[in-house]
């Protein structure tokens, strides 16, 4: 049974927080579990990088596959705890269009030694292409104060 | 299996939405980039460090502007990344240097270092692929 029936997943809380990044890119949580994560986003006219060809800049497609591959690791672990992102490399097959319904879908392939390792998609919602893949490598349990704070 | 784009050029890139919403700006290095900091560049709100994909999207569009800006009659576009996140990052500003390893007719290859506090500590390094697009497909 899915995880997504018996709690909300905690991508799902933080894609519904007043966070100043998500409301930006106005993401609409799927469906999720503790291996697979989709969401969907109508991509916003903030990352257009060409008003006259209506292309978004890949940068779009680098902040959702880092954001829903991070939610997807929330999700995985057993206790919630503070992770980042220390590898993200990703493929640009075409950019994003102005008001293109996309879909960003994650998948954990594995944790071992305190790492995440997940794969992730940036899909057209209406036809399946794929505009962008990514695998990306995140640290589980950092430190939490910031910086300012820590002597 | 159609392309639509043709990549852009550095006053596209530099007059874009993209460019504003990032904050990015050229500074007295011609190589070197500033992100000026601003709130949706958090990742997580509580440690206050920028997030992972703002760092990634900061090193494409330097790596894109540079390039541009080394081959003013064509157009570029980033094709893929590779970021290694070396230190955690701070609600600051963000630099950017940006290296050529080599730039061939139609690909070129570009090396990036992010930091902070000082150029001698980064908090990130980035590997970029872009296309080049001559000018007559610009």
């Amino acid at each position: 049974m899915s995880q997504s029936v018996n709690r909300i997943h905690p991508a799902q809380r933080f894609f519904s927080a007043a966070h100043p990044l998500v409301v930006c890119l106005s993401l609409r949580f799927l469906e999720g579990d503790h291996e697979k994560l989709s969401v969907a986003v109508t991509a916003p006219d903030a990352f257009l990088v060409d008003d006259q060809s209506g292309e978004m800049h890949s940068g779009l497609s680098t902040l959702l596959l880092d954001t829903v591959m991070g939610g997807l690791v929330l999700g995985a672990i057993e206790v919630l705890q503070p992770i980042a992102t220390t590898g993200l490399t990703t493929q640009h097959l075409r950019r994003p269009r102005r008001g293109e319904e996309l879909l960003c879908k994650a998948h954990c392939e594995g944790i071992h030694s305190d790492m995440a390792h997940i794969t992730g998609q940036v899909i057209a919602a209406d036809t399946g292409e794929v505009l962008s893949t990514a695998t990306g490598l995140f640290m589980i349990g950092t430190r939490s104060k910031p910086l300012g704070m820590r002597v | 299996m159609s392309r639509q784009g043709a990549g852009s050029k550095r006053e596209t890139l530099f007059g874009s939405a993209m460019a504003n919403w990032l904050r990015i700006e050229k500074t007295e290095r011609e190589n070197v980039y500033a992100m000026r900091f601003a709130d949706h560049h958090i990742g997580n709100p509580v440690v206050r460090a920028l997030h992972g994909g703002v760092v990634g999207a900061i090193i494409e569009m330097a790596a894109e502007m540079e390039l541009a800006r080394l081959q003013p009659d064509c157009a570029v576009e980033l094709a893929s990344s590779a970021v290694d996140y070396l230190r955690v990052t701070k609600d600051a500003d963000l630099y950017a240097r940006v290296d050529v390893v080599r730039v061939a007719r139609r690909v070129a290859f570009l090396s990036v270092w992010c930091w902070q506090d000082g150029e001698d500590t980064p908090v990130a390094h980035g590997h970029c692929t872009l296309r080049l697009f001559a000018a007559e497909t610009a």
